[in-house]
């Protein structure tokens, strides 16, 4: 019982990781960039909608629109005013800059909200269910994440593989040049895909805030990014759904992990994962351009 | 001399000068494309072929020079804007995008037409009828298509896009001798029928003219010979020097 628990309780973490990988992974196979401010840039939105919900009583689920919506935003201005113009430089220079939005948004946010811990309860209860006498690791605030995710990618599953918008976007990531002659206005697509980077990595903000108190401070989110990065690279970093196994996988393992070994060495363990992985199959797990460059 | 004069010239080039850094890729390069007919560019590897193609696209822009398209200034046009003007471009080689399926390459030849419901699904049927190949293999990722697959397929999704002007450069490279006959087929028939104008780079110079109605010969980006296909294909001299055949 105890090892079924830690995978239920594994799956719902790493529906949190899968959103964060999911969110680099549309970052990277567009622009080819490692958001390193996302964790940052997804602590500011959550921020913003914890101070409508938490300090003014607004409705939560306005909360998290709100969240959303300003994701979104914060994407569009981001990629249009930060990255697009170091894009097509060299490669380090993308990585400086979003370390440096980083710093600057944790910096903002302290001068805004302070530097100490606050609570963002979440909607539903974080009280385990049982069964008989048996305690079930799993929390109805855990089905809701695990909903949510489900529902967020089946909506991009949707988006990328059934929509005009979608093939755009696949066609500009895969081959700009192709798309530009095909009428397709590639600059605007990039911009869309940081958006829904960022509105999605603010789900995965508000909705990982709520599952314990205190969680909320400028810096919480940071580790959360080296998760979702593991998770990614697992994956491939090419493949959208090689993210959510990877980030189900780093969450399942980590219950083990902590149960089975030790419990205060998470990064250490997200080391050897990573070094496994990447020692077996160097490209990741589900990376299909890969293969064929093989 | 060939009737170039009397049609109606849709492309117009005019004094275009290309530099790469300090190499003028075309230097000078003044042509008139006229409507309905399939112009050949000829000339050895570096002559400037495909340069001249990616000028008129706005994929490269010209120090100099101007060009225009049924009174659409094509200098400085963005490059998604060309294929609204009727301008289909099938790039050298890698034109397919791999990732996605025959299908999907083919409906995004169509994606900026605003009447695009309209017509992708006669767009789909026409493009599987001239390339039956596509057609049994259109929910497969185009990775897995043959040389002269992939090629239907570039060619098929610029014909999506119901284009007045095909720019296609070295369709015939790689491919088998018969492919590239029924390629240049294909073409002969859209000019006659549909009244497509095609500009057709090509190394292959006989399989070229061979379909061709006028050719132009381009050697270290000057034009240095254009009339008829067949006066061209006729001219030992200029065979010997600039064709190689």
């Amino acid at each position: 019982m105890t090892f079924l628990n830690l995978v239920i309780y594994g799956i719902a973490n790493g529906a949190i990781y899968a959103l964060l990988a999911l969110a680099l992974v549309l970052i990277w196979r567009s622009t080819r960039i490692l958001n390193f401010a996302q964790a940052g840039m997804l602590m500011f939105t959550t921020f913003i909608a914890w101070d409508l919900v938490q300090r003014h009583g607004l409705n939560y689920w306005l909360g998290l629109v709100v969240a959303l919506v300003a994701g979104l935003i914060l994407g569009a201005v981001v990629e249009r005013l930060l990255i697009r113009p170091v894009e097509n430089g060299p490669p380090l220079n993308p990585v400086i800059v979003t370390l440096g939005l980083l710093l600057l948004i944790e910096a903002v946010a302290g001068m805004i909200w302070g530097n100490g811990l606050s609570s963002f309860s979440p909607n539903f209860s974080l009280n385990y269910y049982r069964v008989g006498n048996q305690v079930i690791l799993f929390s109805p605030d855990y089905l809701f994440i695990v909903l949510a995710v489900l529902v967020v990618l089946i909506a991009l599953y949707l988006l990328f593989q059934r929509s005009p918008v979608g093939l755009r976007m696949r066609a500009s990531a895969f081959n700009p040049e192709v798309a530009r002659l095909l009428g397709v206005r590639v600059g605007r697509l990039l911009t869309l895909g940081w958006a829904l980077a960022a509105m999605v990595s603010a789900l995965a903000g508000v909705l990982i805030a709520g599952t314990q108190p205190d969680y909320m401070n400028p810096n919480a989110f940071d580790g959360l990014l080296i998760f979702g990065f593991t998770a990614a690279v697992i994956g491939g970093l090419e493949s959208p759904l090689g993210a959510v196994i990877g980030g189900v996988l780093v969450g399942v393992l980590q219950q083990i992990l902590d149960n089975y070994v030790s419990n205060n060495i998470d990064f250490f363990y997200l080391l050897v994962i990573l070094l496994v992985v990447l020692m077996v199959r160097p490209n990741g797990l589900f990376n299909r351009t890969s293969v064929r460059r093989v | 001399m060939p009737d170039v004069a009397r049609k109606d010239a849709g492309l117009s080039i005019d004094g275009v000068v290309t530099m790469y850094g300090a190499v003028r890729a075309l230097d000078g390069v003044s042509l008139e494309i006229p409507d309905g007919q399939i112009t050949a560019i000829l000339g050895a590897n570096g002559a400037g072929k495909t340069t001249l193609l990616r000028t008129v696209n706005g994929l490269v822009h010209p120090s100099a020079g101007t060009i225009t398209y049924h009174g659409h200034n094509l200098v400085g046009a963005p490059v998604e804007r060309v294929v609204t003007y009727g301008i289909a471009h099938v790039p050298e080689g890698r034109g397919v995008i791999t990732e996605l399926t025959v299908e999907e390459n083919l409906r995004l030849g169509v994606l900026w037409r605003t009447d695009r419901r309209a017509v992708t699904d006669e767009g789909l049927a026409t493009v599987y009828e001239m390339f039956p190949p596509l057609a049994e293999r259109r929910d497969k990722i185009s990775d897995t298509l043959s040389g002269g697959e992939r090629q239907m397929l570039a060619l098929g999704r610029a014909l999506m896009s119901r284009p007045s002007l095909l720019l296609l450069d070295e369709p015939s490279l790689g491919l088998a001798p018969r492919v590239t006959a029924q390629i240049m087929a294909t073409l002969k028939r859209l000019s006659g029928t549909e009244g497509l104008t095609v500009v057709l780079v090509e190394q292959n110079a006989r399989s070229a003219l061979s379909v061709a109605d006028t050719a132009v010969v381009l050697n270290l980006g000057r034009v240095v010979a254009s009339g008829a296909a067949a006066d061209l294909a006729g001219d030992d001299k200029l065979r010997h020097a600039y064709l190689g055949f």
